[in-house]
């Protein structure tokens, strides 16, 4: 029977290359697709989480209901204290890291004056600081009149490494104040955001220019997104001097982060798009079956008068259409793996598709797509399920007409 | 009956024109004799409640004839910052960054030590005929007291504010209240004088407070400590060079 089966695929190459080329194209973008959503998708939660929000990120309840206009007199006091609680809270050793975080706009004193963002960080033990590069010069120093600058910020300002340049910002009290920094590197993030218009300081020296005592945001970061709840719980219920204040609003990253909130769109939107190649395949597949089967009219009916048994001759058909479906789908298979050998460690650069355009999103500069064994099983056996169904459909004329049919059919 | 209805009518407009034809500029230079001096030196505080409390910080305020001022801040978290107005222009030494510098008309928007007062309402002329035209004067009678009301406006469009109203009142010639607008005749600020003593000739106002119609929540209020009027000052004080000593 497989003989027969192959035999008839040879006998009309083009028709079966271009069959199995359709569920190659479909199984091969629908995989990408997958693995580059995969990618983008945990890219940007990771930034989310690493630059936004943490797993839990605490504010001044009132910094956050006027977050637009960045009120810094709203900062967290006692932000110190509150993190010690929070640390004696942890029993299970859940949290990765706590980070403290100052970020205003500030004014660049140049020519021109040029409005910038200016984040004040704990260099030494900063998560955030970490996850970028110096790509030259050096760190900044604690306590230091220094900054790191983008490359944006220098060839927006013109400015270079050991310039100095005087930034307004805007005190406690709604006065300014001026801080003269030195640049002292060019630092560059994993996300796309991150490598604007901003330079980053030491968050002590900021808050001093800033006149407050206190960061305007302390993120946590947890070992497992499972103990989120656990802490959460455990930050709610405690009864801890600073923690247990009213002025905090404590809230996990789900909650508070948009992307987060937005992942059941993306979800849905890659969805339809996985969908319609499925079923721009599955039509491919009926259309080359139902020709198939009305080419070999003849043929059939010799097979009926033969002796062949309906369900037989349907089944060699089906065999035929399952056989365009596996070799489209190993060929498919093998061009992703070779595809996500090469993508998955070098990367896509989303700079390319216009991503630096698109702001507030924690885009990475890179993506990398990334797909797992069970992914590419399950895309395979759908879409074989889904040839199996159509298969059966486009074949349903072999079980209604007798082998007369199929002759008269043929001479006509 | 006609005929006495009719001179009647004529008597309430002759009356009311009559009202009308107050000379704003003879109440304003009259007001002006009685305020004017060459230079001042005073020291003050100004204070600023908004929903958050009460910020106090005193200061050392220097003016010359030409009406370009010094002033450095004693107290507080901005302590040591100092503003010089020569002209149009607004310099602000920072001692954080030890560097002086020159308020863009932007930056001039911001609230100088997060009062209601802006940077821009150092350099424009509020209560100035110089930089005002008068449209019209009136008497309006306010809590029993009978003011003068003039009604000016901007003779430049780059006034910061191009209306303003003045309340000044009728028994003492002294300026109680002026009202600033926008060009769309949006009220933006009320400034009230009041507790004037007489320093020599001049009477000064040692109580100024400010209102921003606005953000409603910010008041700032001004209090005098300490004023003497035309002294010799030290032409250096109003050199840009001098706020970095």
């Amino acid at each position: 029977m497989l003989s027969y089966v192959f035999n008839s695929l040879i006998r009309n190459k083009r028709r079966a290359l271009l069959t199995s080329l359709a569920v190659y194209v479909s199984v091969f973008v629908v995989l990408v697709i997958i693995a580059y959503s995969n990618g983008f998708v945990d890219n940007m939660i990771d930034g989310t989480r690493l630059y936004e929000t943490g797993d839990i990120r605490i504010r001044n309840k009132l910094y956050s209901k006027y977050e637009n206009s960045k009120p810094v007199n709203f900062y967290i006091q006692n932000d110190k204290s509150i993190i010690n609680e929070i640390i004696e809270l942890d029993r299970d050793n859940n949290i990765n890291s706590i980070e403290r975080l100052v970020s205003v706009d500030g004014v660049l004193n140049l020519d021109e004056m040029m409005n910038f963002s200016l984040v004040g960080l704990d260099i030494n033990n900063s998560k955030f600081f970490q996850s970028g590069t110096i790509v030259k010069g050096r760190e900044i120093n604690s306590n230091e009149n220094e900054i790191c600058v983008t490359q944006e910020f220098l060839d927006k300002t013109k400015l270079s490494i050991n310039d100095e340049v005087t930034v307004l910002v805007r005190t406690k009290n709604s006065g300014t104040n001026a801080i003269k920094y030195k640049i002292v590197g060019i630092v560059a993030f994993p996300s796309v955001d991150k490598n604007r218009f901003v330079a980053y300081c030491d968050i002590e020296n900021l808050m001093g220019a800033l006149r407050i005592d206190g960061c305007l945001e302390i993120l946590i970061r947890l070992n497992s997104k499972n103990a989120t709840n656990e802490l959460m719980n455990a930050i709610n219920g405690s009864k801890q001097t600073h923690l247990s204040s009213d002025s905090l609003d404590i809230r996990s990253m789900e909650e508070v982060s948009f992307i987060a909130k937005s992942l059941y769109m993306i979800d849905a939107s890659y969805m339809i798009i996985e969908l319609l190649f499925f079923f721009i395949a599955a039509t491919l597949i009926l259309n080359t079956l139902l020709m198939s089967v009305n080419e070999r009219k003849r043929e059939i009916g010799v097979l009926i008068a033969l002796g062949f048994t309906r369900q037989k001759i349907r089944l060699l058909f089906i065999l035929e259409g399952c056989l365009f479906g596996l070799i489209g789908s190993f060929g498919a298979i093998i061009t992703v793996v070779i595809f996500l050998l090469v993508l998955g460690t070098r990367g896509i650069d989303l700079s390319l598709f216009g991503a630096g355009n698109i702001e507030g999103w924690n885009l990475p500069r890179l993506i990398y797509p990334k797909l797992s064994a069970i992914e590419i099983i399950q895309v395979n056996l759908l879409l074989l399920l889904i040839v199996l169904i159509v298969c059966v459909f486009s074949t349903r004329l072999i079980m209604k007409k007798d082998s007369i049919w199929f002759f008269t059919e043929t001479l006509s | 009956m006609k005929r006495i209805v009719l001179i009647y009518l004529f008597l309430v407009c002759s009356f009311s024109l009559f009202a009308n034809d107050i000379d704003a500029e003879v109440v304003l230079n009259k007001m002006r004799e009685l305020t004017n001096y060459d230079t001042l030196s005073m020291s003050g505080i100004i204070s600023t409640t908004d929903a958050f409390g009460e910020l106090r910080t005193s200061f050392d305020l220097y003016e010359n004839d030409l009406k370009n001022f010094y002033l450095e801040i004693t107290s507080g978290t901005e302590n040591g910052q100092k503003v010089l107005r020569l002209q149009k222009d607004i310099f602000v030494y920072y001692p954080d960054a030890e560097e002086v510098i020159r308020l863009s008309n932007t930056s001039k928007r911001n609230s100088f030590l997060g009062s209601s007062f802006a940077y821009e309402d150092m350099v424009s002329n509020q209560g100035g005929i110089e930089a005002y035209n008068p449209l019209s004067c009136t008497t309006e009678i306010v809590d029993e007291v009978e003011y003068y009301k003039i009604e000016m406006q901007a003779k430049e469009s780059s006034e910061t504010y191009q209306y303003q109203t003045l309340y000044i009142p009728v028994e003492t010639n002294l300026i109680n209240k002026i009202e600033l607008f926008s060009k769309s005749k949006r009220h933006l600020k009320t400034i009230t004088y009041s507790s004037y003593r007489k320093i020599g000739n001049v009477l000064f106002p040692f109580k100024v407070s400010i209102k921003d119609e606005i953000k409603k929540s910010v008041n700032s209020f001004m209090e005098v400590e300490e004023v003497r009027l035309n002294d010799k000052l030290n032409p250096r004080i109003f050199n840009k060079e001098n706020l970095l000593w």
